[in-house]
């Protein structure tokens, strides 16, 4: 009789340990789960900086067609009055035909005008600028 | 005997109470600094994003004041600030050149001041000239350059118009 009633005790006690062990075990899952937490709020994402970039972009390209149709033009000043303003980020083409490269591909805006030569035939124009 | 149990069985279980304690406030101290934390994390967070909200509003702000008057300057004539317009004029056609823009009428500038924005300075180059007109020297929190390309007195050339905010 006395044997069982230690034997009872005995088990109660390893019943303790076992518990004081799963709430060990509990508090560090806890605390994983409370890390993972606040790195989440790490990651949260910063909203997204508006910018007027591609209006700047559309006026720039619609200052070189305006000043093209009021002056004598080549390909030749068409490439340099497009490269001193958007560098080695733009295309040109006229008729179709590309007279000028890009260095870069990214995100783009087009501009399209219509030039007269001086036999008053019409050239289409188009300024392809890239910008990050 | 009966005492001697009790005491015993008294003595056991005022431990049982103090492990689970222990056990307890440990565990639960634990979570709740961390949790302290987290909440600290989240606020500190919150705040960042705010005070990058209220940068970017003030950033697009001077944008669009900048864009706005560089795009006047380019664009009309206005006889009483020719920063808001600086073209010459058709007579015969009796209207505004756009893009073509005239030496005098830039130089002619006065400064203009929208709440804390101001415009700086403009800058025109071509062949033949190049030339800086400071309308404001003020102490500057941030700038912004737009860049626009026209005739200035029949040259190709390129306008910068500086707008700032103060400081």
């Amino acid at each position: 009789m006395q044997r069982r009633v230690k034997n009872q005790k005995n088990k109660q006690r390893l019943m303790k340990n076992v518990s004081r062990k799963k709430g060990f075990a509990f508090s560090f899952e806890a605390i994983i789960s409370l890390m993972l937490f606040s790195l989440m709020l790490f990651t949260l994402s910063t909203p997204k900086q508006t910018t007027l970039k591609e209006l700047i972009i559309l006026e720039q390209e619609n200052d070189l067609i305006k000043v093209w149709s009021a002056t004598n033009w080549n390909e030749q000043t068409l490439i340099k009055d497009t490269q001193t303003i958007f560098g080695k980020n733009a295309e040109v083409w006229i008729n179709e035909k590309n007279i000028l490269q890009s260095e870069t591909k990214k995100n783009s805006i087009a501009s399209e005008g219509t030039l007269l030569d001086t036999s008053l035939n019409e050239n289409k124009v188009k300024i392809i600028v890239y910008f990050d | 005997m009966n005492t001697t149990q009790t005491k015993t069985q008294n003595a056991g279980h005022t431990l049982q109470v103090k492990e689970k304690g222990m056990m307890f406030s440990l565990d639960a101290s634990i979570s709740f600094i961390i949790l302290l934390f987290g909440i600290l994390l989240f606020v500190n967070s919150l705040s960042n994003n705010a005070q990058n909200v209220k940068d970017s509003i003030e950033t697009f702000e001077l944008e669009e004041k900048a864009i706005m008057i560089a795009d006047s300057l380019m664009k009309n004539y206005d006889k009483n600030n020719t920063l808001l317009g600086s073209c010459i004029i058709d007579i015969e056609k009796k209207r505004v050149k756009s893009n073509e823009l005239s030496i005098e009428n830039i130089r002619k500038a006065k400064p203009i001041k929208l709440k804390d924005i101001f415009v700086e300075k403009i800058h025109f180059q071509t062949n033949l000239i190049e030339e800086t007109i400071t309308l404001e020297n003020k102490k500057t929190k941030e700038c912004y350059n737009v860049k626009r390309f026209g005739l200035i007195n029949g040259e190709k050339g390129i306008v910068e118009v500086q707008t700032c905010r103060e400081e």
